[in-house]
């Protein structure tokens, strides 16, 4: 097999396992919490507005939306301009989430369990 | 338009309180009831305290069209901050224009002076000078249509022609291209580095604001209007202090929560 592609499956198991590891232990994935402080600084804004700043497809961004409206983390509503678009917003809930995420993540990075520190 | 209080509406103004937010409101008809005579408007003790209570935890702007000597004997007490003359006092970049503004207004007096007569007969009629703009006020003429009328027909031939913003049962003339509330709002949110802010208000001059295409500004109309741009409106004016009381209870609460931790 191509060496770099080896290196590159490497890699996207250790970003998949990453994931796993921090949403079990802090209730987000680095996406979600990515997604949660990005519309924590902009209540209000339309789900392709949000797509855009974060960086993600619109519709890699929906399937996000959904789960963490599940989790009633944020609330998708109708925009008050234009019933066509959606406005979102983070709940109480979901701003907990993030205060959790951001006390637990740099100890869970430096753990041994996973082995990601800054000179990884 | 959407009612405040309805779910969406509430969450979004919950959601405001986890980021840094510039709280910003209008005076006449906002804070305050709308009465007869503009010099008795003043604001009602329970919801001075409730906005000294929010400025003490966030932002506070109070963007007004009248001037900021007014505002201040009004207020009673000091918000973060305080922009008169609909946006033409109260900020850094509207210094260049506000000699221009007042020298403008100076000249619309006189020539208003000079074709007052067929309106002297209205006693309902008056006018305010607020320095670097002109309130015509119409309020108590007994037939507001026809006072109004006679208003445009001298405004409509002053020389240098202004901008003319109508609020209820007032004609503002205001200096074309000077800042308006929606520049103010603007300004104040980059010199404080923010993305978000709210803003209330009740007049055709709060549409400069409602109209600004920012998705970061949640504005809000005291009563509802088809042709408005304001996102949210409550049904009358004494909804506003309890948005006011809303607001500081959720900010307060954040703030213990956060202490405890």
């Amino acid at each position: 097999m191509n060496e770099r592609v080896t290196k590159l499956v490497k890699m996207s198991l250790v970003f998949h396992n990453l994931n796993k590891v921090v949403e079990h232990d802090l209730g987000l994935s680095l996406v979600q919490y990515h997604l949660l402080v990005h519309l924590k600084s902009r209540p209000g804004i339309s789900p392709q507005s949000l797509a855009k700043i974060a960086g993600m497809h619109p519709s890699t961004l929906t399937q996000s939306m959904k789960r963490l409206g599940k989790r009633d983390f944020l609330f998708v509503g109708e925009d008050p301009k234009d019933s066509r678009k959606k406005m979102l917003t983070l709940t109480f809930s979901g701003n907990q989430a993030i205060d959790r995420f951001e006390t637990g993540i740099d100890s869970l990075l430096t753990s041994e369990e996973l082995g990601v520190s800054d000179s990884t | 338009m959407k009612y405040l209080f309805s779910q969406a509406g509430r969450n979004l103004l919950e959601s405001l309180t986890f980021t840094k937010t510039l709280y910003a409101f209008d005076f006449d008809g906002t804070l305050s009831p709308i009465v007869k005579n503009p010099e008795d408007a003043k604001l009602s003790k329970a919801i001075r305290d409730s906005l000294v209570e929010l400025s003490e935890l966030v932002p506070v702007a109070i963007i007004s069209g009248r001037s900021i000597k007014d505002l201040k004997n009004r207020l009673g007490f000091e918000p973060s901050y305080l922009i008169g003359n609909h946006g033409l006092e109260g900020l850094a970049s509207s210094k260049a224009s506000i000699e221009t503004s007042r020298e403008m207004c100076k000249h619309w007096k006189m020539q208003l002076d000079e074709r007052w007569g067929s309106l002297k007969k209205d006693s309902g009629i008056f006018v305010e000078d607020k320095v670097y703009s002109l309130a015509l006020h119409y309020r108590k003429s007994r037939n507001k249509k026809k006072a109004r009328l006679n208003l445009f027909e001298k405004v409509e031939n002053l020389k240098t022609s202004p901008r003319i913003i109508l609020g209820k049962s007032v004609m503002n003339l205001i200096p074309v291209g000077a800042p308006h509330k929606g520049v103010a709002l603007l300004e104040l949110m980059m010199l404080l580095e923010l993305r978000s802010a709210f803003y209330i208000g009740d007049d055709d001059t709060d549409e400069d604001v409602f109209s600004l295409p920012d998705e970061g500004i949640v504005t809000v109309r005291v009563g509802s209007k088809q042709v408005s741009h304001a996102k949210f409106f409550v049904k009358r004016q004494s909804e506003v202090h309890r948005i006011v009381k809303e607001l500081t209870r959720r900010v307060q609460t954040l703030a213990k929560k956060k202490k405890i931790s």
